[in-house]
């Protein structure tokens, strides 16, 4: 063996031992990384950031589990997201979808959860159609998933409607959030927290058209359909 | 005599230079900080008008005022609720308005958070009619300034009626830092009741019902005059810092 070839070796197996190696790291270190929580306040996204921009260089080679890579492009795509730079922010989480696509009904809910993100990543950016596509298959698994009137069904409906509405296609989001409003109230009453983000959604989509008194009545309306804490009777 | 002159010349400066962005939320120096006084800019629409709640017993008069000034209410009625004749004073809003995907995710966030801040409901067996009764969620504001008899549960009333939500995307704050970009889900400038709560939609609506029920609880703190200790240092008399307001907010309001 050569003297460099012993040299590199050295190197790469020195690195190895301590779980990184200048090709990236491993599963197990990587997954550790791709755990790292968003956190409630700045100094723990902060933490954060970092983790995602190490996952992101780091985790992503094909040797790796297809969910470490998949939520290490995810994690980056939020980072991006949080400090406003949504065409990167976008692409990443695109890299995430595709990652996925070939196991997606193993990792159902990650897909969803990339999914929402893309989603509001694209409102924002103004990427109408992709926006609309994105939310409509969120929509289509969760009804595969939960059923049709499920509560993950209907906030998905109303993740739709909420697209059509930012875009200003109102009268789509409003047949939208009738077949949600149907279905929550089938499923729950008139009382419930689903239903309640029904009329939150009716509210935002009166409120986007100016409609004060409207958007004022389903304000009304959600809070009265909202469950508050009940004192449990001493009998 | 030329020392106080020159004196004189450079406070009249700095007011001068002040009292524009003094006004621009009608919260000048006089409101809030004696501890006398609460004043409180209600928003309507792109305008706002800044109400004076003062003691009864207090030298200064309760009502309505232009300025935000204590001295400059007309106290025509002298009521510690300000009852009296409402000015408008223009006032424009900071950041942008809440897009539809936000507008609903604080929509349903705020009247879950309103249903715990106004307390646990019970019938009451004689009369059959719903009661609410007090809980540690409810309490978090039994020391703000606007926790009055007639009002006990001022949480639900503030963020029902009061706090106004913008996006705060790219929005600086006093010191120039772009709290979204930093890292916040919602923030706002404490402690002069300033009504408007900035939210950051990417990790506002990315949060579960309970986190986000816990961010706006957290902020309407702040609007009511809850105080953050923003350094690292701990040490006497320091208000607690933003993750122990989040955990006493989580301990009081999502414990069940």
């Amino acid at each position: 063996m050569s003297r460099k070839s012993m040299i590199t070796l050295i190197l790469f197996a020195s690195v190895s031992v301590f779980g990184v190696s200048v090709f990236g790291m491993d599963a197990s270190s990587c997954r550790k990384l791709v755990a790292s929580s968003i956190g409630d306040t700045p100094s723990e996204t902060a933490v954060f950031f970092a983790n995602a921009d190490a996952a992101y260089r780091d985790c992503r080679a094909e040797s790796l589990p297809a969910d470490v890579r998949a939520q290490a492009a995810s994690n980056y795509g939020t980072a991006k997201a949080i400090r406003n730079n949504l065409q990167a922010a976008v692409a990443a989480y695109k890299e995430a979808l595709n990652v996925l696509s070939p196991v997606e009904t193993a990792y159902s809910d990650l897909t969803l959860d990339v999914l929402d993100r893309v989603v509001r990543a694209e409102s924002q950016a103004g990427l109408r159609s992709d926006a609309i596509d994105h939310a409509s298959r969120a929509l289509d698994i969760r009804r595969t998933k939960f059923g049709a009137d499920s509560p993950q069904a209907v906030a998905a409906m109303v993740q739709l409607a909420m697209v059509h509405t930012t875009f200003e296609s109102y009268s789509a989001a409003e047949a939208i959030l009738n077949n949600a409003y149907r279905a929550a109230q089938k499923r729950c009453g008139e009382q419930c927290q689903t239903l309640a983000d029904v009329y939150s959604g009716f509210s935002a989509l009166y409120a986007a058209q100016g409609n004060e008194a409207a958007e004022r009545k389903y304000d009304q309306l959600g809070l009265n359909a909202t469950p508050g804490p009940m004192r449990r009777r001493k009998d | 005599m030329r020392r106080s002159m020159q004196g004189s010349v450079i406070a009249v400066t700095v007011m001068a230079v002040l009292w524009p962005a003094a006004t621009l939320f009608g919260m000048p120096s006089l409101c809030g900080e004696t501890g006398e006084c609460v004043c409180i800019t209600w928003i309507s629409g792109g305008s706002g008008t800044v109400e004076v709640r003062c003691p009864a017993s207090g030298a200064n008069p309760s009502g309505w005022s232009s300025s935000g000034d204590p001295a400059d209410a007309d106290g025509s009625h002298g009521s510690y609720d300000g009852t009296g004749t409402k000015t408008t004073a223009p006032s424009p809003l900071p950041g942008m308005p809440l897009d539809p995907t936000t507008s609903q995710k604080v929509s349903g966030a705020k009247n879950a958070a309103i249903q715990k801040l106004k307390g646990e409901q019970e019938y009451d067996p004689s009369s059959g009619k719903p009661i609410w009764l007090p809980t540690a969620c409810t309490d978090l504001f039994l020391n703000s300034p606007f926790s009055t008899i007639s009002n006990p549960t001022p949480g639900a009333q503030l963020l029902g009626g009061y706090v106004v939500f913008r996006d705060g995307t790219g929005y600086r704050d006093s010191a120039g830092i772009d709290q979204c970009a930093a890292g916040a889900a919602a923030w706002t400038t404490c402690c002069r009741h300033d009504p408007v709560v900035f939210i950051c939609p990417t990790k506002f609506n990315g949060a579960s019902l309970d986190v986000r029920v816990k961010y706006l609880i957290h902020e309407t703190l702040h609007v009511a005059g809850q105080r953050e200790d923003q350094n690292t240092s701990v040490g006497p008399g320091d208000p607690p810092n933003s993750s122990q307001i989040n955990a006493d907010v989580d301990a009081a309001c999502n414990s069940n």
